[in-house]
Parts: C-alpha cells; sequence; structure tokens
C-alpha cells in the first residue's frame, strides 16, 4: 500500500460519500420547501401562542449527513426533518391538542392536505413527488418549550447549559391513541455534533464555500449564502459512507430489522472524531476503536486499556446496554439491544467487523478499479461508477506556490500541452 | 451575478495573488488582464521558481468558456506548444475545457492550467524533454487526448464516439459503443454528458474533421462507419463551406 494510492483511495472515498448525499441543487430545493411549509405554518391557530412558531430542519438535514435512502432495495426519494416549534408553556396546552393545531393548519393548506399522510407516532409528513423523480418525504415533528424544571435537571446531570437549553416536548401517539410527551433536543444535539467537527470546518469552510458557489451560480447570490452544511468535514462524509455500507449489506438479510440506527452510528463516529484530516483514516479509527468492545458480548468481560477511559457503549450488571443520546442521559439508543438475547448488540458488532472487511482493510488492494468492484455491492453499481469516474486516474501531481501566497501549496494534476 | 461582475471578482481574486495585475477595458464587453506571474513548482524532487509576464484574454461567453493567454516577453518561442494567433496552447481545447468548468475563475484558471503550463517549459529549457509528456499534433493528439478521456484504446471505437457527438445525437438507451453490452447512460454516458457541455457541436464536427485528416495522411483506411455515414457527411460539408474552407489543412487554427 503506496501513499500514492492511500491518497487516491481517499478521493475515491471522498467522491463516494459525495455521489451518496444531496446534491447542492436539491438541497436548495429542500430548503425551500421547507421555508414554504415555515411561512404557511405561521398562522397556525394558537391563541395561547405568544409568539410565531419556530420551524427549524433536525436529524441528518441538519448535520449534513444526508445518504440517498434504500427503499425496497432501490435508491428512494430524501427524508428531510424539520421541526415546527410552538411558543407556549406545557402547562398551556396537551400532546393531543398541540399536535392537531398543526395538523388542522396543514389539512388548511390545498397543497398540503394532498400531500399529507397519515398521522404519524410523532411527525405530520408531507410527501413531495418532484419532477426530477427524486422527491422528499418531508417530516415535520410538533413541539413546543420543554419545561425549565427538566432543563435545570439535565444541567445538574452534567449537560452544558448551552445544549440543555434547546430541549423540546414531542409528542407521541401510542397504540391506543393515548398521546404523552417526550424529552428531545435535537438542536442541541446538532450543535453538540457543529462543536466536535468544528476546528476542521474552520480550516476548510472558505476556501469550500467558493469553490461551492462558483459550481452553482446558478443557485447562490453570493458566497455567504451557501450554507453550513454542504461543506464536509470528514467526519460527516465517514457517517455517510457508514451508513449507505449498513443500508446495503442489511437488504435481504435476516437481521435487517437489527440493523444499527442512525443516531447510534452518528453519536458513536463523533465522539471518536479527532480532527483526522482524511476520510480514511478517520474510518480506520473509528473501526479499530468500536472492534475493541466487542468484548462487551462476553458476559464476564473486563474493558482493556483503551475503551475503558471512553465509556461510549456500557453494558450494566442487568445485561442492559446504554448509549446514551449526549444531550440528554435519559435517552438511551441502545434501549433494545438486550431482546431476543442480545441480538441487536450482536448485529451491531457483527457490522463494524463487515466495516473493516469491506471498507478499511480492502486498501491493500492498489488497483481502484477492482477496489471498485469489490465496493460495488455495499454501496451500488451506480454509486461506484460515478465515484470511480470522479477520481482522476493517477496521473502526476505538482506542488504549486505562487505570487503573495507562498504558505499555500496546491496540488495540481497537470494537463499535458498539445498543439497543431 | 452579470458577466461584468464575475469578472471583476474573479480579477480581485487573482489580484490578491499576483498583485502587479491590471484589466483593460474595450468598449463594453472585451476584457483583458495583465501582469506578472511569480510561482515555484516542486515535481519529482525537481524544484523551478521562475516568472512571466502574461496577458489573459477573456472571451466574451466566460465563465463558461475559458480564457486564453499570451506570453508577453517573448520568451516562449513559436515552435513550443503555441497557437497561429499567439495563445498558448495549455492542452486539447476540449481538455482545457473540462479542466476550468471544475472551477470556473481565474485564480484556478493560472493555478491548474496556466502555471503547470509554464512550469513544462521552463523543464523543458532546462532538461530538453517535457516533464509529463505532450499530446501529438494535430488530429493524432485529439485521438489521444478521446483515448485517455473514454478509456478506450481502439481508434474505431473512439470515431463511434465522436459521431454521436458530432451528430449532437446522444440516447441514453441505445448500446454503449464500447461494447460493454450496458446502455449508454449506464456507461459512457456520464462522460458523454460531461464533454458535450464543454464544446459545442461545430468543434466536434473539428475534431472529426482533423482525427480523419491525421489518420488519411498515415495512408490508414477510414473507418467504414464513418465512410457509410451519409448525415455526418453532410454535416461535415456544411462546416467547411461556413468557414469559406476547402480544405481542412486550413481549418486546423480555427476554433469557435
Amino acid at each position: 500500500m503506496t501513499n500514492e494510492s492511500q491518497a487516491q483511495f481517499n478521493r475515491f472515498l471522498e467522491n463516494l460519500a459525495e455521489t451518496l448525499d444531496i446534491a447542492p441543487s436539491k438541497y436548495q430545493q429542500a430548503v425551500e420547501r421547507y421555508r414554504k411549509i415555515g411561512l404557511w405554518l405561521k398562522e397556525v391557530n394558537c391563541e395561547k401562542c405568544f409568539d410565531e412558531p419556530r420551524i427549524y430542519p433536525q436529524g441528518s438535514f441538519r448535520l449534513g449527513t444526508v445518504v440517498r435512502p434504500i427503499r425496497e432495495g432501490k435508491e428512494s426519494d430524501y427524508d428531510i426533518d424539520i421541526v415546527c416549534q410552538l411558543q407556549i408553556g406545557k402547562n398551556g396546552t396537551n400532546p393531543k391538542e398541540m399536535k392537531k393545531l398543526i395538523g388542522d393548519r396543514l389539512n388548511k393548506h390545498g397543497t398540503y392536505r394532498r400531500l399529507l399522510k397519515k398521522e404519524g407516532r410523532r411527525c405530520w409528513t408531507l410527501d413531495y413527488a418532484e419532477e426530477d423523480g427524486i422527491g422528499f418525504h418531508i417530516d415535520i415533528l410538533p413541539s413546543i418549550p420543554e419545561n425549565e424544571s427538566i432543563v435545570n435537571a439535565l444541567v445538574e446531570s452534567g449537560i452544558p447549559h448551552d445544549l440543555a437549553l434547546y430541549s423540546i416536548a414531542i409528542t407521541e401517539k401510542e397504540d391506543n391513541a393515548d398521546y404523552s410527551w417526550n424529552l428531545s433536543n435535537p438542536e442541541g444535539f446538532a450543535n453538540w455534533f457543529d462543536q466536535i467537527k468544528k476546528p476542521f470546518f474552520e480550516q476548510v469552510v472558505n476556501q469550500r464555500k467558493k469553490e461551492i458557489f462558483e459550481k452553482n451560480l446558478n443557485l447562490f447570490a453570493n458566497v455567504d449564502e451557501v450554507p453550513d452544511q454542504l461543506v464536509k468535514t470528514p467526519l460527516q462524509r465517514a457517517i455517510q459512507i457508514l451508513k449507505r455500507h449498513r443500508d446495503m449489506r442489511f437488504i435481504g438479510h435476516k437481521w435487517e430489522e437489527d440493523k444499527p440506527i442512525s443516531m447510534i452510528i452518528t453519536t458513536l463516529s463523533a465522539r471518536l472524531y479527532k480532527n483526522e484530516p482524511d476520510v480514511y483514516t478517520t474510518l480506520k479509527n473509528i473501526i479499530e476503536k468500536l472492534k475493541a468492545y466487542n468484548q462487551l458480548l462476553n458476559p464476564n468481560f473486563k474493558l482493556t486499556q483503551g475503551t475503558n477511559n471512553l465509556d461510549l457503549i456500557k453494558r450494566n450488571n442487568d445485561g442492559t446496554w446504554y448509549i446514551p443520546n449526549p444531550v440528554n442521559p435519559g435517552e438511551n439508543f441502545a434501549d433494545r439491544w438486550r431482546e431476543n438475547e442480545h441480538r441487536k448488540a450482536r448485529v451491531f458488532f457483527q457490522w463494524i467487523e463487515w466495516v473493516e472487511t469491506d471498507i478499511v482493510k480492502i486498501l491493500k488492494e492498489d488497483d481502484l478499479s477492482k477496489t471498485g468492484k469489490i465496493l460495488e455491492p455495499y454501496f451500488g453499481e451506480r454509486i461506484i461508477n460515478e465515484a470511480f469516474s470522479k477520481t482522476l486516474i493517477s496521473t502526476p501531481t505538482l506542488l504549486i506556490r505562487q505570487g503573495k501566497d507562498l504558505d499555500k501549496i496546491d496540488q495540481v494534476k497537470p494537463s499535458k500541452p498539445w498543439s497543431f | 451575478m452579470d458577466k461584468q461582475t464575475v469578472i471583476q471578482v474573479h480579477f480581485k481574486d487573482l489580484q490578491k495573488i499576483h498583485p502587479d495585475f491590471e484589466i483593460n477595458v474595450k468598449g463594453k464587453e472585451f476584457f483583458s488582464i495583465q501582469g506578472s506571474i511569480n510561482f515555484s513548482v516542486e515535481y519529482n524532487e525537481i524544484s523551478i521558481a521562475d516568472g512571466f509576464r502574461i496577458k489573459i484574454l477573456i472571451p466574451e461567453n466566460y465563465p463558461d468558456k475559458p480564457p486564453s493567454v499570451q506570453e508577453i516577453n517573448g520568451r516562449i518561442p513559436g515552435t513550443f506548444h503555441t497557437n497561429g494567433d499567439g495563445t498558448l496552447c495549455l492542452g486539447p481545447p476540449l481538455e482545457v475545457g473540462l479542466v476550468f468548468a471544475e472551477e470556473p475563475n481565474l485564480v484556478a484558471f493560472v493555478t491548474k492550467l496556466v502555471i503547470p503550463y509554464l512550469f513544462s517549459f521552463c523543464y523543458w529549457e532546462k532538461f530538453g524533454e517535457m516533464p509529463f509528456g505532450e499530446y501529438s499534433h494535430g488530429g493524432k493528439g485529439i485521438l489521444e487526448h478521446y483515448k485517455k478521456l473514454l478509456n478506450i484504446s481502439d481508434e474505431i471505437v473512439i470515431f463511434d464516439f465522436l459521431r454521436i457527438l458530432a451528430k449532437n445525437n446522444y440516447k441514453g438507451h441505445h448500446a454503449c459503443p464500447c461494447g460493454s453490452g450496458n446502455k449508454l447512460r449506464h456507461c459512457h454516458g456520464r462522460i458523454i454528458m460531461e464533454i458535450i457541455n464543454i464544446q459545442n457541436q461545430e468543434n466536434f464536427i473539428f475534431d472529426i474533421i482533423n482525427s480523419l485528416s491525421y489518420i488519411k495522411n498515415t495512408g490508414k483506411e477510414i473507418p467504414g462507419q464513418i465512410v457509410q455515414d451519409k448525415l455526418l457527411f453532410k454535416l461535415i460539408k456544411k462546416t467547411l463551406r461556413k468557414l469559406n474552407l476547402n480544405d481542412h489543412e486550413q481549418l486546423s487554427q480555427k476554433r469557435i
């Protein structure tokens, strides 16, 4: 494995994640859709609300880790999650009424009434079919600000105040049609995630935004309009690759129902990210560290050095598993890992080994086109071909310094001169 | 942003790196930019630092099309890779277009296209050889570039692709000429779509004419599928007539 082929594989992984990602034009289309929904929801019929609702993105759309979903083995519509937060205290409403206010307002709009799907457990969903054949499912999460006492309790349990204060109460519709409140904090989670990626992000943001702006002159009026979410760090790229690998690897598998959830992948990856400068090293380090935790599957486990100072995944004495939401320790992402003789836990560690074999160890292969063939079942033929053609076939590299900018070094693949 | 503003913005970015650059306005539409480029380039453990005075000519359809560039002090002889009008031949026009389209601005143009060219000239001056090779002259070089671009070595197959491009006749559901057995859209379709955005139909016709003239000069036979393609022949004739040329030799310096 030469440095050149590692560099090339890295570019390939980078291109792979970019191909999985939502294109800037599609991203802007989604933003436009949700802004319009936001404008409509401003007029929600809520007399007791003391201000207009706040509408903001959450989940992968907010984190910049969107991956085109796979449904029934095929690439499908994008999932876009937004929060609609009514400005009303918990004591001023109840979950059923609050959710209905938002549903009623959506039903008053001619288009939204048509797009609106049956009420979900937590969300209202609008199904957009777009002209280019790539649609959106926009999930609108009704919510209100969480009570001060709960925020204070979170702070006491060790969550920084500037994250805890974004806590919201969301509604949950039970199978028996009863409604209840649940604590959630998507905005706090996103801010926590942003803090982790910040050092790398700040190094590249100006240059990357400029490039994105110049490639999409019809989308943005100026560089400042390019949203942060379109500038990617190796952490986000690694998460996108892990999510797609998971989606493809479990298609039709007997464990499909038990595959790792995106929140676990995102949380653990973010906690393990140490500003690695490239996607490959990021993935390699994440997988190496997570692999060490598979000792937990053994009931007589003792964590060895290197894992005991990071309690990413815990197994309690009663056999339950614990992967906390970093902004809400009461929420356990691994709450169902003990069921069926720890099936979800075993599936998780099996998947980590698959990632290691399928992506990390594959680097022994020097020929990128062979690597592409090996990766095809885990990412899809279209994605691999596109990423492959984006990755320049190995050509000489020049290191260029110029003019006043002597500290900056550009790496350029030169063209060969030609003339008549 | 309108074109004038785009040029101003790109020019200012270039000036930040190369401060003595000046912009010349001719009338309303035409711009050229002039100044010194100082650089140092490292390649395979050889480092060369040098400086050139250049003039960058901004085309009417900038930034959809790349600029062209002249060296002002007469250091680069006409026998090195230059065009008839004295502009530097940075690479096959299609390749220059593709590279420029990745980042269509002046700084990237200078960094990715002009400096590598000037570096290969300095290297050639010093060591008498081209550091990373060169395309053959004329039609032969054009064919070499298509071979690299499509990753195909068979000239007959290259001509099949050129026929699609010259007739502007891309159909995603047709079988890919490369013989993979896949439909174009699942095979070489992606690169074809990219190329179509870079240069217009007429330039693809030029590429065919120049490639054919190379084939003829080497005494090889014109591929059968070209001879039998009546529509293509009509297009070639029309193009030559439009430029008032009878002969492809005269054509070689003209590009649109």
